[in-house]
């Protein structure tokens, strides 16, 4: 039995649908599709441990650190926080600070700086919680497979090393159903857009979490004035998904 | 927990709390019936009334009341997010009193699977908060199949109908279901607010 004091995700509905929070330590994936809030979900993570006087990384290889920052000053989450640490490794950042002066087309080359550069952070700041938003942005980068496999491993490792609990985001793309994430991470979650009367709501599932029971079904959830609400108690009443 | 129905007692039973009564019109919920829902209730329990939306004649005399929460259906609460409604159900405090008027609206909007599996949720929150609810419907609004999916999550079914006699309207009125049984129609008539009965003349 696991006696490890779960890690509340800052989203209460989601801790219910997985019994009380992430099991420590582990690498949990977050997908969905562009809107559904899985940058939200990452930072709300994130805040949770802040709030908790825990230093936490957050890594972004697609939205400026600045942009993200802005859009979740909206939710009363405040990034400039010094227990906040960030790395902006977007390719089209000015202010890249693993990738400065590389160009988009040269971002896979420096892909070799990119670990060491994160367990900089992890040892200088004794990080528990790291957000990585998104690995798409990594996949879509590096064209050889085996590589970027190479490298999520590699990932997956130093954050095991380091013992900080990690939430991925990935799009949910139409070229592959699941990757190499799906079944490395010891927990998956899906945002999903679900057809009901024409309208589009939003359902949250956790369709895979190692070593403990945890909800199957969808429940709906919804972006409020602090964040991702989900409603785990209740059904979105749609049979089928999109 | 009184509700008008009280002159029913007799034939329904004791309404407890944790059950379900069903109330198959054809149309018209008369605004005293609510307005007597209101007083006979005000102070004793928390009262949510849901009312579809576009129905003027329901949602206006419960617009006034104090101590009443009024949900248009289509409008405070979406359809196609029935799980508001039934969020803001479960933050209702024991004993509390739900009046919904016209859910078959619902199929106008759903599909019978997710409606049934909102009526099915709806009924199992009203048991296990123990609140007490009273639906109301339109029966020309649904299919015998689909009133049975109301009349099966019921504890109380009451059946009203019109009928067209010597050119006068009588409206008739029978306990389809309850624990106490069911019985044979009644004359009805409804004053204030209040449901008076008549066996029917020889």
């Amino acid at each position: 039995m696991d006696v490890k004091k779960r890690i509340p995700t800052g989203v209460p509905g989601l801790d219910k649908m997985i019994h009380d929070g992430l099991i420590p330590g582990r690498v949990y994936l977050v997908k969905g599709g562009p809107g559904l809030g899985k940058t939200t979900l990452a930072i709300q993570f994130l805040m949770e441990g802040v709030r908790n006087g825990e230093d936490v990384l957050y890594i972004t290889l697609e939205e400026s650190l600045e942009m993200v920052h802005e859009d979740m000053k909206s939710f009363g989450f405040d990034l400039k926080n010094p227990k906040f640490h960030g790395i902006d490794a977007t390719p089209v950042s000015r202010k890249t600070y693993l990738f400065e002066d590389i160009h988009y087309a040269e971002f896979a080359e420096s892909l070799e700086k990119f670990i060491p550069a994160v367990e900089k952070r992890l040892k200088e700041y004794q990080i528990s919680r790291v957000a990585v938003d998104p690995i798409t942005m990594l996949r879509l980068t590096v064209n050889d497979e085996l590589t970027y496999r190479r490298l999520f491993i590699d990932l997956i490792k130093l954050f095991a090393d380091y013992e900080a609990t990690v939430v991925i985001t990935s799009d949910i793309g139409s070229s592959y159903s699941f990757g190499i994430e799906d079944y490395l991470t010891s927990g998956v979650i899906e945002l999903r857009r679900y057809d009901v009367g024409g309208k589009a709501l939003k359902g949250i599932r956790v369709t895979k979490f190692r070593g403990s029971p945890f909800d199957e079904d969808v429940r709906p959830y919804a972006f409020t004035d602090t964040g991702i609400e989900v409603y785990a108690s209740e059904r979105m009443y749609e049979k089928s998904t999109r | 927990m009184e509700i008008p129905l009280s002159q029913l007692g007799n034939l329904l039973g004791p309404i407890s709390e944790g059950d379900v009564v069903l109330v198959e019109t054809e149309g018209e919920v008369t605004a005293d019936f609510l307005l007597r829902t209101v007083e006979e209730n005000r102070g004793k329990a928390q009262l949510l009334f849901v009312v579809p939306k576009g129905a003027p004649e329901v949602r206006n005399p419960l617009k006034s009341q104090k101590d009443v929460q009024l949900l248009i259906l289509g409008k405070d609460i979406d359809t196609d997010r029935l799980y508001e409604l039934l969020r803001t159900i479960r933050n209702l405090s024991e004993g509390a009193l739900i009046v919904t008027i016209r859910l078959d609206s619902l199929f106008l909007k759903r599909d019978e699977k997710s409606v049934y599996l909102f009526l099915e949720d709806l009924a199992s929150l009203v048991q296990e908060k123990n609140l007490i609810l009273l639906m109301t419907i339109d029966k020309r609004n649904v299919s015998s199949r689909q009133m049975a999916m109301f009349e099966n999550l019921s504890t109380h079914v009451v059946d009203t109908m019109e009928r067209i006699t010597d050119s006068r309207v009588v409206h008739l009125l029978r306990v389809k279901k309850s624990p106490k049984g069911s019985t044979g129609f009644y004359t009805m008539n409804v004053k204030d607010g209040k449901i008076i009965l008549q066996k029917p003349g020889p």
